[in-house]
């Protein structure tokens, strides 16, 4: 297992601003963004609706990845889950990976000396 | 959904709700009675009805972590929990009838004290009916307006009480100082009523709960500030107590119907009257105010959940469910007019409710054990700590409160086979409109995920227009 992981997290808009400030909180430094579109399992079938839509819809979706030192990973993902808990669905998925290496471009910084 | 930094409620207000529907007129007369009858006593006695109400309120807390959102607070826990039967028995009998029939007697012993202290030409029933329309105004206002005047009365009748409370623990009245023995009574089992007696100053906490969704910081806010408001009530009446010590023989207290106005009168005379008497208001508008909101906003519950006729959910342009507050608000001014504050009838029905209020507890403190199991990875925001032992000590609490419901052994036992009655009237009741009206298993718990998409008005729209929800 490398020293350093990536936390992908994707979740609702509405949910990053809270997001970003508990990750601030837990001095996260840095976080990359992307508006993506996506469903899980339930292929993008709202909560109140009966049937299960037959064809995946795709819905706005906000994905935020962290790149974090290793040890931090269960502290980190435990805050992320208390965060956007709401129980309903839609509450979104956390990704964990291990990364081979980092490198920071500016120093030449690597592993966890570039995070 | 509002960011959260927009929320108009912070803590102080689930401290001033909290507060303001426990300390009520009747837990002033239990206050006086409860100390007349151990006299210092009762203040550990409170102590331990205190630790045993922390332990329920922490378990409502750690449902509403677990369902952030939920409009009616237990009657979404007990839907997921247990499933609809028992949700619907305990909510109508437990929480509608029961708080209704509360408030109503309360506002007609509010009106009589009022009649009776105030030199006023005013019929006693004219003066809850007129604060009940004060308060029916505010909360169609919305959940703002509501909880500023919340605010307002609280934090007053919590001042007052602790500056009359620390005029009698330091003597500083000008009444005539009363030296007697500190406790009544020490044996097991006067220190068993007296904290029977206590558990009543400490029950309601939970009614907090649904003003979460507009709440900053809820997952904070909510489990603190309700142990917060338990732990203010226990100092301010603790203060109290050692006022009465000092001024109010405690066969007095135990003896008077107002016990609060005979200890402002011993106190600081005529004026001590007045001042209890304003107090006396302060505690019923405050205690009315949470009520209204609280049974309001538990009835849009059960109209999301389609155990209540739909018409109760219509809001107001304030987003304030205003035939729910209007129903509240009527009912309870229909109440105090044919209760009168001497009705024993009344009086008895309330504790044959009041046994299945707390059974909602008991089946709370369940549903803890019940939904940690289903989903015990689920991240709560607070998990009340211990494993099992604080909802178990939370179940026993309230068994404790139920088998002692009255200290007349004749009473206590027409009062449960009676609550035995009514659950059996209600479980029929509740049976047939979970079949026709729910199409759902009645005891058979509803997945969270559901629960809260009941949350959604088109859950409805959608299950009516196809003939699934009637």
């Amino acid at each position: 297992m490398s020293d350093v992981s990536k936390i992908d997290i994707i979740t609702g808009m509405e949910k990053f601003d809270g997001l970003r400030r508990t990750l601030s909180k837990a001095h996260v430094r840095g976080m990359t963004v992307m508006q993506v579109l996506g469903c899980g399992v339930e292929k993008g079938t709202k909560e109140y609706e009966i049937d299960e839509n037959y064809e995946m819809e795709l819905l706005p979706k906000t994905m935020i990845s962290v790149v974090v030192e290793t040890k931090r990973v269960p502290e980190l993902v435990d805050l992320i889950e208390k965060e956007l808990y709401t129980g309903h669905i839609g509450d979104g998925k956390i990704f964990v990976s291990d990364l081979a290496q980092v490198v920071r471009v500016r120093t030449g910084d690597e592993g966890t000396d570039a995070i | 959904m509002a960011n959260d930094t927009d929320k108009p409620l912070g803590l102080r207000n689930v401290v001033s709700v909290s507060m303001g529907l426990i300390v009520s007129m009747s837990c002033l007369v239990s206050l006086g009675q409860g100390a007349g009858e151990a006299g210092l006593m009762f203040i550990p006695a409170m102590a331990i009805a205190l630790v045993l109400n922390l332990c329920s309120a922490a378990c409502m807390a750690e449902l509403n972590s677990l369902m952030p959102n939920a409009t009616g607070g237990l009657v979404q826990y007990t839907l997921a929990g247990l499933g609809p039967l028992p949700t619907l028995v305990t909510m109508v009998g437990g929480y509608l009838v029961c708080n209704i029939l509360c408030g109503g007697v309360e506002a007609a012993i509010f009106g009589s004290v009022m009649a009776e202290t105030l030199p006023i030409p005013i019929p006693a029933a004219l003066w809850p009916t007129l604060v009940s329309a004060v308060i029916a105004i505010c909360a169609l206002m919305g959940v703002d307006v509501f909880a500023k005047l919340q605010d307002f009365v609280s934090y007053l009748l919590l001042i007052s009480m602790i500056v009359i409370g620390l005029i009698g623990a330091f003597r500083l009245g000008t009444g005539q100082i009363v030296v007697q023995e500190a406790a009544v009574a020490t044996d097991p089992a006067s220190v068993i009523a007296a904290v029977g007696t206590a558990s009543w100053l400490f029950v309601d906490a939970e009614y907090a709960i649904p003003i979460s969704k507009d709440m900053r910081n809820a997952k904070r806010n909510i489990p603190f500030g309700m142990a917060l408001s338990l732990c203010l009530i226990f100092v301010m009446d603790s203060i109290v107590v050692l006022g009465f010590s000092n001024y109010v023989p405690w066969a007095d207290l135990s003896e008077s119907a107002t016990p609060h106005l005979l200890y402002g009168e011993d106190l600081l005379g005529s004026f001590g009257k007045i001042w209890m008497c304003v107090v006396s208001a302060l505690a019923f508008t405050g205690s009315q105010n949470s009520t209204v909101n609280g049974l309001s906003q538990i009835t849009d519950g059960m109209t999301k959940v389609n155990m209540m006729p739909h018409f109760f959910a219509k809001k107001n342009r304030h987003g304030a469910p205003a035939v729910a507050i209007l129903f509240v608000t009527i009912s309870i001014c229909v109440i105090a007019f044919f209760s009168g504050d001497s009705s024993d009838a009344i009086s008895f029905l309330i504790l044959v409710v009041t046994v299945l209020w707390l059974v909602s507890y008991i089946f709370a403190d369940i549903d803890v054990l019940v939904l940690r199991r289903r989903f015990p990875k689920a991240p709560r925001a607070f998990k009340v700590p211990g494993g099992p032992l604080i909802p178990v000590i939370g179940i026993l609490g309230t068994v404790f409160m139920i088998a002692n419901i009255s200290s007349d052994p004749d009473e206590a036992l027409a009062i449960w086979l009676l609550s035995a009655l009514c659950f059996a009237v209600l479980g029929i009741y509740s049976w047939f409109w979970i079949k026709k009206k729910m199409h759902m298993a009645p005891c058979k718990p509803v997945p969270i995920p559901e629960v809260l998409a009941m949350e959604n008005d088109l859950y409805y729209t959608i299950r009516h227009r196809r003939g699934i929800w009637r």
